[in-house]
């Protein structure tokens, strides 16, 4: 539905995109994940026409865009805050993509009333923007640009502005709407827990480049990039050297140890420097004792802060050699390592992941 | 007890300024009543000065020039204006500062000089004087009135919003229309009533520049002020600042109601 070829945006000296190419299909629910500054507005304003790439291509349906305005696309966008008309009411926000293309009145009666239904705006058509709460004004910016259909639809940080249990509750408007309309949608959060949740597909960016495609569990169990892995979820990282064990199995030489880990999805070089990440709800502790703690093969140390999570416990382990990790327990299993205590760390093997050593 | 004398004395430093300022137009006003053709002893209420205005042949001619020279000109520069602050504001181009200082300067040029020299340039082009000459002045200096004041509006105007219209279909010309000048309508306006009484006040360059049978109201007043301050130019004075007070209520009635419906408004205070 939307084909980004090689495309690359500079001001100035700065190279805000850097030749990305992506296909989103129909129908699909994509976002654009990724820090602060790499690139994920300047990529949605040039598919909507509000900037013009400095090289390369975008085709929306198949067509190639060139330099067509906004108003030629058939994209719609929903702005991260709202950039709702103060000065008309919520209906006449809504219906006026349909009024300036000419569309008969009553048709846009039918197909406003229409979207006011879908989104729970009956009763607030007479009002205007800053008499709306925000989680109302982001259901009229919504219905403004799902009326006129269009074949994709744009969001930049759409639910940015709102407070966490009203983000929650539209995300999942968002889900259901998206559902139902089967419009494509190209969303761009920097809040990875927003990607996961919504996203068919999430395409991690980072300093104007793709570092990943995939599904949100692929980005999470299979990260291709040590900046993925860390990005996505949290991480323990061991940093070392390569080390193939034969079959599928590889391994790193961290601290004079080997850590056996899983294949790599990206190839790395054998001997070469390589970053181990262990997920904090797969760490597994136990008490030790001194005799034990001092025994070879386990990995020890001590824990040094408890932090409460609500849903879990988080615990902050300092092994003998400084290196920290983060654990993430069940409530349950609180206690049971108060700080001070000495833990053996462990894991399930096979779910750390290796990634280039960056 | 201190406090009380401050407060007092404090009070009645504003009445005196007050007094300073509005006693002459007051007296202005009361003495264009006065039967009396000295402007100094009253004799009594009438009306006569206003009616003998009236029938002045003069008076309704200069009336007339004023009305034109005010409107084209406010008309004029409005427009201009409000597209030199488009172009101020949406635009960086080579030489930006200098052609915004530039524009801004008619506001400090001594009115003098710019009469002088705007004389000397419809001299220069041979161009006969008239009403039209006084109206290519005002708006010269009109001009940089309403920039800077549409200017100010366009500060506080979201540029998203344009984009939000243009994404949903509007093309250029619909943009414009429907969101940018309904939302900037309020510093137009004010640019236009504030070019309007620029204009109608303006004596000294329309000194220069008018030529013979387009005399404007301000030196209608000055030309009868030669005989001596009379009734009626009292009662003439005493129209004028009707009508421009009258302008100005309009105008902040213009723009209170326009803030009462408009949120940008309230962010730019
Ligand atoms: N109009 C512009 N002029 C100059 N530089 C720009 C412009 N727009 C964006 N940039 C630069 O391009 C880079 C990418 O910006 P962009 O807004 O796309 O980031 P982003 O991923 O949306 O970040 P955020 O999550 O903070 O919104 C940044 O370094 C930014 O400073
Ligand atoms: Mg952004």
């Amino acid at each position: 539905m939307v084909e980004l070829v090689e495309l690359t945006k500079r001001f100035g000296n700065v190279t805000a995109v850097d030749g990305i190419s992506l296909s989103v299909r129909a129908g699909e629910f994509l976002t654009l994940l990724g820090p602060s500054g790499c690139g994920k507005t300047t990529t949605l304003r040039m598919i909507a026409g509000f900037e013009m790439p400095t090289s390369g291509q975008i085709l929306i349906d198949g067509i190639e865009m060139g330099e067509t305005p906004p108003y030629l696309r058939p994209v719609n966008t929903v702005f991260q805050h709202y950039a709702l008309f103060p000065h008309l009411s919520v209906y006449d926000n809504i219906a006026f993509g349909l009024k300036v293309k000419k569309v008969k009145p009553a048709e846009i009666k039918a197909r406003v009333s229409r979207v006011v239904d879908m989104l729970g705006l009956n009763g607030l058509e007479s009002r205007r923007p800053r008499q709306l709460s925000g989680g109302q004004q982001q259901r009229v910016a919504l219905a403004r640009a799902l009326v006129g259909e269009p074949k994709v639809l744009l969001l930049d940080e759409p639910l940015g502005a709102l407070d966490l249990k009203l983000r929650q509750q539209i995300q999942l408007e968002i889900k259901e709407l998206q559902n139902k309309t089967g419009i494509t949608f190209i969303y761009v959060t920097h809040d990875q827990e927003e990607a996961m949740t919504l996203s068919d597909r999430i395409v991690v960016m980072r300093a104007g480049r793709i570092e990943q495609i995939g599904t949100p569990r692929q980005i999470y169990t299979m990260p291709e990039t040590r900046f993925v892995a860390s990005f996505i979820g949290e991480a323990n990282i061991f940093e070392g050297r390569a080390v193939a064990a034969g079959g599928h199995s590889w391994a790193i030489e961290w601290n004079g140890r080997m850590l056996k880990a899983r294949m790599p999805v990206r190839p790395v070089p054998q001997g070469g420097k390589v970053a181990m990440i262990v997920r904090p709800e797969d760490i597994r502790l136990s008490r030790v004792d001194d005799a034990e703690a001092s025994s070879d093969g386990l990995l020890v140390g001590k824990v040094v802060e408890e932090i409460y999570g609500g849903s879990h416990v988080r615990i902050v382990v300092q092994l003998t050699n400084g290196t920290r990790l983060h654990a993430r327990i069940s409530n349950d299993q609180a206690g049971l390592y108060p700080v001070g205590s000495t833990v053996s760390v462990a894991w399930p093997e096979g779910s750390p992941i290796l990634v280039a050593g960056d | 007890m201190r406090r009380r004398g401050l407060r007092v004395a404090a009070g009645l430093y504003v009445a005196l300024i007050f007094l300073f300022l509005y006693l002459p137009i007051g007296i202005l006003v009361l003495f264009s009543f006065n039967r009396s053709r000295l402007s100094t002893v009253w004799t009594g209420f009438t009306l006569d000065w206003y009616r003998e205005l009236f029938s002045d042949y003069a008076i309704w001619l200069a009336t007339s020039n004023s009305l034109i020279v005010g409107l084209a000109s406010a008309l004029i520069s409005t427009i201009i204006g409000t597209m030199a602050a488009f172009a101020l504001h949406r635009y960086s181009f080579r030489g930006k500062a200098l052609f915004e200082s530039l524009l801004q300067l008619p506001i400090v040029i001594p009115e003098i000089v710019m009469g002088v020299s705007l004389l000397a340039f419809f001299v220069l082009i041979n161009m006969p004087l008239g009403v039209h000459t006084v109206t290519i002045a005002h708006v010269a200096f009109n001009i940089s009135f309403v920039t800077v004041v549409v200017r100010a509006r366009l500060y506080s105007f979201d540029t998203t919003l344009e984009e939000a219209a243009m994404d949903l279909g509007a093309n250029r010309w619909q943009t414009f229309f429907r969101v940018t000048l309904p939302l900037i309508a309020p510093g137009v306006l004010a640019g236009f009533l504030i070019a309007l009484t620029l204009s109608l006040d303006d004596f000294i360059i329309a000194f220069f520049t008018a030529g013979v049978g387009s005399t404007t109201l301000p030196m209608q007043v000055y030309s009868m002020m030669r005989f001596g301050v009379t009734p009626k130019v009292n009662a003439l004075s005493t129209l004028i600042l009707a009508v421009v007070i009258a302008i100005g209520v309009i105008g902040q009635f213009a723009l209170r109601g326009k803030k009462e419906r408009d949120p940008q408004a309230d962010l730019a205070g």
